[in-house]
């Protein structure tokens, strides 16, 4: 059994904003199943975790939602991205590539190379 | 307790949103479990097990909800709890400083919100009755007359108008300054009554006490239902609140009167600032309330009316409906009312011709709450700004250890307003204070009685100092803020005494320069109303407290004209005989501004500019007039017993008039046409007028009392001017004794020394005296202590400079000379602006309060000043004494 990492505290946020984004709609039970199926199940998503972010990005705006059928035909609640959660993902997703880029230069280096 | 009010108020705050919030993650946990179960069932497990499986795989739920709680933010109101107990805590650290400000403050605050409650009394109140936003007056407009006037109707015009209006849903008439005279079984005294329509309570909305009121019915023919209303107050302090009073017999004016009912409790007519009503009797008795003309016939305009909206109709509406009504009357009875109009308007504060009168000296008011709440905030900004300096180490701090300058400017912020709202708290008992000594100003009548005026506080005005206070407290904390978080963080911290700050310093200079500039104006201008109430206290030349006043009129209770005439006779001789009295005289109207009625005069001999008629004050007075008064005769003699009804036709001038028609002063012998009569001059007097500085003197006349016109019965209504050797307390009760001896049904009236009056009379010379003297002094002292503190500060945190001037040479008067020449700047320029603007404004402002005294009297305007510079030069010199004595070593050593 591989180890399962936590979350790094802030990327959960993105995650599910990306999530949102390339999926659609989905309700909380099926974003947590989403998001550990495309970390490859090596991410353990607490769901006390998830459900308070949910709200929180609700409050601020990124995502919307609204309760619906589920596919099994129960009632479940399904989150959207809003317009202003499509701007912070890509004003997020840039920060996170430089900084990935910056750190990728740091393991990157040599001593011949100074 | 504070815990506890936060908890208190985060729990308010919160609970709405936190319960939604709550409730959804309640709801997520369900779908979630019941998800999870689904897809635990699909691989196999058991119902039961399913649902276990789900809540473990879950996790703790506590857990859950701690992360959303971790997730809020610090609300802002949590923040704020947390500088208001920072701000508490500095307030308690630095009590000297606080107390400072707050009494600042709350002399400020509390000085101007009872002036909005003085002014909010007088202009805005609405009457004390149900929906008293529907009731307007509808005043009578006279062309060229100012409108402020209020003038009454006649009231064949009123029912005109009752008759047709649409827009006014009711219209009832009053006449509500009616001196009524009652006598009960127990004693006869004085009372303030109003002849008013049966409607009158009805478009009030009020409700008897006891009793009832009259019917429309008792009170259509003239003279056949003679039924009062009593006051609450009367009822219970002069009839015991007895319901058998309901029934009983009292005499009004010398007529008998059915009490058929009593008023409710606090309700005292509908006219404010005129003598509370306690009688109201019917219209159908006017003759009784009314004497001067017949109060129900056309061309006596005596009623005021107050109306009832209808219903969607506003003051506009009723207003071209009553233009209308106007025009129609002013056609039919081209006499009497060709270009007369009707004004309607809400019927607010006090009588309408009363604020026209008060409104200056409430604007004058008003502007000096002003400059001391403007002197109370630089004082306290002056005070920020200074601990504000000190405080740059704590602010430098806490800027490095990572708040925000929005952070630190709301924190001292918050810091001047929990100030401001301390001082606004004290400032309502200041304001409470004010307000007992501006009623004692505005509440009294000439006569020494309570006026229809409510002084109580209301929301509008709580709210206003709420408001105040709070503005106080954002423009006494801004600039100190900004100032403090400006400071470049490294050099404060390196250096425990930073240089000498200009900016801060400058600005906390001009702060005093401003306040010391409002005081010496205050100052200047209280010297000038100083000297103007010594002039009119001692009068034109007369000893006002040895002279008793006091009105007596027969015709009010029936008094037939020779019968009155005779009455006076006896009155005076009786009181001429009375120990204490030197003399008395009768007078048809007090030596008072507003009284002396007018005449045209003619001069036959005269040529030139003054020929033809003119315009001259005219007065009717006894024998031993001017020996009464105390002013003596210039030139003549003055009426004796000798000049009596049918004497010859006499004439005594005043100077003034004396001088116009008689350059060559021989004006004893002269003759001269009164009124189209003429009479031989027979003396000159000087002249007895008040005159302020924009007054100039006016020419009068003096006719005998005895010889008057003899048509109306109330000519004989004398103002009984009583002159006394002694103190007065003693006579004025027994002069009235002695007049009720002779006839105890003839009221006694307005018994008051002249001193008296004319104190009354110029009660606004007397409280803006009070108050400039009062604003000026406050002032003053404030402005002192800024500049003491400021100077003091200055040496302080100039220590080091100062002392390395003396290391290096410098002696130690030039070091004081240095601290010297700052202070007398500050106050050179403060003195300067003050000056010319006690010259060039206050004084043309109060021009028409300054009796005897001009605006620009050096005297009176450098008094104050001149105290101000000698207080600031102690000021000066105590810090410059301390630089002077400093030493240098110990000042540098200690660094």
């Amino acid at each position: 059994v591989k180890k399962k990492m936590d979350v790094l505290q802030g990327t959960l946020a993105l995650m599910v904003l990306k999530t949102l984004d390339v999926l659609g709609p989905l309700h909380g039970y099926g974003l947590a199943r989403r998001i550990e199926q495309i970390s490859g199940n090596r991410l353990a998503l607490n769901p006390g975790t998830l459900y308070p972010l949910l709200l929180r990005l609700e409050h601020e705006g990124a995502i919307a939602s609204e309760r619906a059928a589920s596919e099994n035909n129960r009632k479940a609640r399904y989150y959207r991205l809003t317009a202003a959660g499509r701007r912070q993902l890509q004003a997020e997703t840039q920060d996170w590539r430089q900084t990935t880029a910056l750190i990728d230069r740091f393991f990157a280096v040599k001593a011949e190379d100074l | 307790v504070i815990g506890q009010l936060r908890r208190l108020l985060i729990r308010a705050t919160r609970s709405a949103a936190r319960r939604q919030d709550d409730e959804r993650l309640r709801e997520e946990l369900e779908d979630h479990l019941a998800q999870q179960a689904d897809d635990y069932r699909r691989t196999g497990v058991g119902h039961d097990d399913a649902h276990r499986l789900a809540i473990v795989k879950f996790g703790s739920v506590e857990s859950m909800k701690e992360a959303w709680r971790d997730e809020q933010r610090v609300p802002w109101i949590e923040q704020l709890l947390q500088d208001t107990r920072i701000a508490l805590r500095r307030m308690r650290q630095a009590p000297g400083f606080t107390m400072a400000a707050v009494a600042t403050l709350a002399l400020g605050l509390g000085i101007g919100s009872a002036v909005v409650s003085l002014a909010n009394a007088l202009f805005l109140k609405p009457l004390p009755v149900d929906d008293a936003a529907r009731v307007v007056i509808v005043d009578q407009t006279i062309p060229d007359r100012p409108l402020s006037n209020g003038y009454p109707h006649a009231f064949p015009d009123y029912l005109y108008y009752r008759k047709h209006s649409r827009t006014l849903a009711d219209l009832a008439a009053h006449y509500s300054t009616s001196p009524m005279q009652i006598v009960t079984p127990d004693g006869a005294f004085n009372v303030s009554g109003a002849v008013v329509t049966a409607n009158y309570f009805s478009l009030l909305r009020l409700q008897p006490a006891a009793g009832r009121f009259f019917s429309a019915e008792e009170d259509r023919v003239p003279g056949a239902h003679p039924l009062a209303v009593l006051s609450y107050d009367l009822w219970r302090t002069k009839f015991g609140q007895d319901a058998r009073a309901i029934g009983a017999g009292v005499r009004v004016n010398g007529t008998t009167f059915t009490v058929i009912g009593v008023m409710p409790n606090g309700f005292r007519g509908t006219v404010g600032g005129v003598t509370p009503n306690d009688v109201w009797i019917p219209t159908a008795m006017f003759g009784i309330g009314y004497r001067y003309c017949d109060g129900l016939a056309r061309g006596c305009n005596v009623v005021s009316l107050l109306g009832r909206l209808a219903g969607g109709a506003s003051i506009p509406d009723a207003q071209a409906e009553i233009d209308v009504l106007a025009s129609q009357l002013a056609t039919a009875f081209p006499n009497t009312n060709r270009n007369r109009g009707a004004l309607v308007r809400a019927a607010r504060g006090i009588r309408i011709e009363n604020q026209a009168r008060e409104a200056p000296i409430v604007s004058l008011l008003a502007g000096g709450a002003a400059l001391v709440l403007l002197v109370a905030s630089a004082n306290v900004a002056g005070l920020l700004l200074a601990r504000g300096l000190r405080r740059r180490r704590e602010i430098v701090i806490r800027r490095a250890l990572g708040a925000t300058r929005g952070r630190v400017v709301r924190l001292l912020l918050v810091e001047s307003f929990v100030l401001a709202l301390a001082g606004g708290a004290a400032g309502f008992i200041v304001a409470i204070w004010t307000m007992d000594l501006l009623r004692g100003f505005f509440g009294v009548s000439y006569v020494g009685g309570a006026l229809n005026i409510d002084f109580g506080l209301d929301a509008r005005v709580v709210l206003f100092g709420v408001g105040v206070a709070a503005l106080t407290g954002i423009a006494t904390g801004i600039a100190p803020a900004l100032q403090a978080t400006r400071a470049d963080a490294l050099p404060a911290l390196k250096d425990e005494t930073p240089g000498a700050g200009g900016r801060q310093s400058r600005l906390r200079e001009g702060l005093i320069v401003v306040q010391v500039a409002i005081s010496v104006m205050l100052l200047a201008g209280s010297g000038l109303l100083v000297r103007s109430f010594l002039m009119v206290h001692r009068g034109p030349g007369f000893d006002p407290d040895a002279v008793v006043l006091l009105r007596l009129r027969p015709s009010l209770v029936g008094y037939a004209n020779e019968r009155a005439w005779a009455f006076q006779h006896e009155v005076i001789r009786r009181l001429e005989v009375l120990p204490g009295v030197v003399a008395a005289s009768p007078a048809g109207t007090p030596p008072l501004p507003g009284w002396t009625r007018q005449t045209e005069i003619t001069h036959p001999a005269a040529s030139g500019a003054d020929a033809g008629t003119l315009r001259s004050g005219m007065t009717y007075v006894g024998a031993r007039y001017f020996k009464t008064l105390g002013t003596g005769v210039l030139e003549g003699r003055e009426f004796d017993d000798s000049d009596g009804s049918d004497g010859a036709r006499v004439v005594i001038v005043n100077e003034t008039l004396a001088r116009r028609l008689w350059p060559d002063g021989r004006a004893v012998g002269s003759r001269l046409v009164v009124s189209g009569e003429p009479r031989d001059v027979i003396g000159v007097v000087r002249d007895l007028q008040f005159l302020n500085a924009l007054e100039p003197p006016q020419p009068a006349v003096y006719l005998n009392f005895w010889q008057q016109n003899r048509t109306d019965n109330w000519s004989s209504d004398v103002q009984l001017h009583v002159r006394i050797s002694g103190p007065a307390s003693a006579l004025l009760a027994e002069i009235p004794r002695t007049i009720a001896a002779i006839d105890p049904d003839v009221p006694v009236s307005e018994t008051r020394t002249l001193g008296d009056r004319i104190d009354y009379q110029f009660s606004q010379v007397r409280l803006a005296r009070a108050l400039l003297l009062g604003f000026g002094g406050l002032a003053f002292v404030l402005s002192t202590i800024g500049l003491y503190a400021a100077l003091a500060f200055l040496v302080g945190q100039r220590q080091r400079e100062l002392a390395i001037r003396l290391a290096l040479g410098a002696t130690h008067s030039h070091v004081a000379a240095l601290v010297f020449r700052r202070g007398s700047t500050i106050v050179g320029i403060g003195l300067a602006v003050g000056l010319a603007a006690a010259l060039f404004g206050a004084g043309p402002l109060l021009a028409n309060l300054l009796y005897g005294v001009s605006p620009r009297d050096p005297l009176a305007l450098l008094a104050g000043p001149l105290v101000l510079g000698m207080v600031a030069a102690a000021a000066i010199w105590f810090p410059a004494r301390r630089a002077m004595t400093m030493d240098a070593v110990d000042v540098l050593r200690s660094e």
